[in-house]
């Protein structure tokens, strides 16, 4: 974990857990495309965007590794609802997004974006050259800081981890899982 | 009870005494000071080569131990991706990895198990000291050695000849100094008695 905290956009991590294991291959090595500072109601946060449409999550001394889900138009706003409607009700919980139902863990921010916003602290010096791209929406990218609201939820049929998050005017979805201890232990930075 | 002209005398008696005593100390003294002095220099460099030694061989048990701990979680994880691996490509791979790491395991386990006997005499004399494991690893401690206390200098001078079998002369040294007081402390003696005998011939 001490080591997850010198991550920097253009370090290789090698030996990192896959999402889901597949071939013969249960680890992988991804280049960290951008780093981002999430500063959430006093509980700040680490999002750390890699290639191949993956990022961590670092919060409340977890690792998450998740992967990008694209979200049209119709989904953002299908997000949108979905908090706003669990936030209202209080009780906790994302009826059938995806499929399944959601435990609500964390909601930061809130829509006027008062008490969060996310900062892009690092970029890849060849973001946008060598297939390497970030999923960050551009206006992000190009002013470096934005507001940023944010819900955190795990899925009740497999365990799945979800974080979506609002940024310069447009939702990202993440989904994937947490890493265990002696999996965060045997990644390498370098 | 002494009149005022033996009160009188016994003070010039004393005087005298004293002027004899330190007149033979300071005669003596210089001898034995730089006798301890070396003998000090030579115990505060034992008491850091010995520190050096101590954190040598603590610093590689430290390590060996971390790593030893380091894997075992390792070699549970692996044994987990064997049991929930889904193919028989998966179930290879992490059967090969769960090998690799219980073999390192065990090489570490034999490397601690060889250097702990060692360790732990350090360890334990350190207690005897009185510093605690981590003070013993620490460099500050190790920078502050003219601080610590003569009896504790003596006991990590000692320790490096336990250490490193040296047969030079540190105890020689102290024991020169030591006969060296004495010796100086019986001249002053006598010189004082003889000079206490003077006045009433």
């Amino acid at each position: 974990m001490d080591e997850m905290k010198d991550l920097g956009a253009g370090k290789t991590l090698v030996r990192l857990p896959k999402i889901v294991p597949e071939g013969d291959a249960w680890e992988q090595n991804r280049v960290v495309v951008t780093t981002c500072a999430i500063s959430a109601e006093g509980d700040p946060a680490q999002f750390v965007e890699l290639d191949a449409d993956q990022a961590l999550l670092l919060a409340r001394g977890a690792v998450f590794l998740l992967r990008a889900r694209q979200v049209d138009p119709a989904e953002e706003k299908e997000i949108e609802k979905q908090r706003t409607d669990a936030c209202t009700r209080g009780d906790g919980v994302i009826e059938a997004y995806l499929g399944t139902t959601w435990q609500i863990k964390d909601v930061y921010g809130d829509a006027d974006g008062k008490s969060s916003s996310i900062r892009v602290t690092g970029r890849h010096p060849n973001l946008g050259r060598d297939g390497l791209r970030s999923l960050l929406c551009a206006e992000l990218l190009r002013t470096g800081d934005s507001k940023y609201y944010d819900l955190r939820a795990v899925a009740d049929d497999d365990g799945r981890y979800l974080l979506v998050f609002w940024a310069d005017g447009k939702w990202h979805a993440w989904i994937g899982r947490e890493l265990e201890r002696a999996e965060i232990d045997a990644i390498e930075v370098r | 009870m002494a009149t005022g002209l033996g009160a009188a005398l016994q003070r010039i008696k004393r005087a005298f005494h004293e002027s004899q005593t330190t007149a033979v100390v300071e005669l003596a003294t210089p001898d034995a000071t730089t006798l301890l002095g070396q003998a000090e220099a030579e115990i505060n460099r034992k008491a850091s080569e010995a520190l050096a030694e101590i954190d040598r061989v603590t610093t590689k048990f430290g390590a060996l131990e971390r790593e030893v701990a380091a894997l075992r979680p390792q070699v549970e994880l692996w044994q987990r991706r064997l049991a929930g691996a889904t193919t028989d490509a998966l179930r290879v791979s992490a059967g090969e990895r769960l090998l690799g790491v219980q073999k390192h395991l065990e090489l570490k386990q034999n490397e601690l198990e060889e250097a702990r006997p060692e360790a732990e005499a350090v360890l334990k004399f350190m207690d005897e000291v009185g510093f605690n494991r981590d003070e013993a690893l620490s460099e500050t401690h190790c920078l502050q050695i003219k601080a610590a206390s003569a009896a504790v200098r003596l006991r990590l001078a000692k320790a490096h000849d336990a250490f490193a079998m040296d047969e030079d002369g540190t105890q020689k040294l102290v024991a020169q100094a030591q006969d060296q007081i004495y010796r100086t402390a019986g001249e002053a003696e006598v010189r004082e008695e003889l000079a206490g005998i003077a006045p009433k011939k």
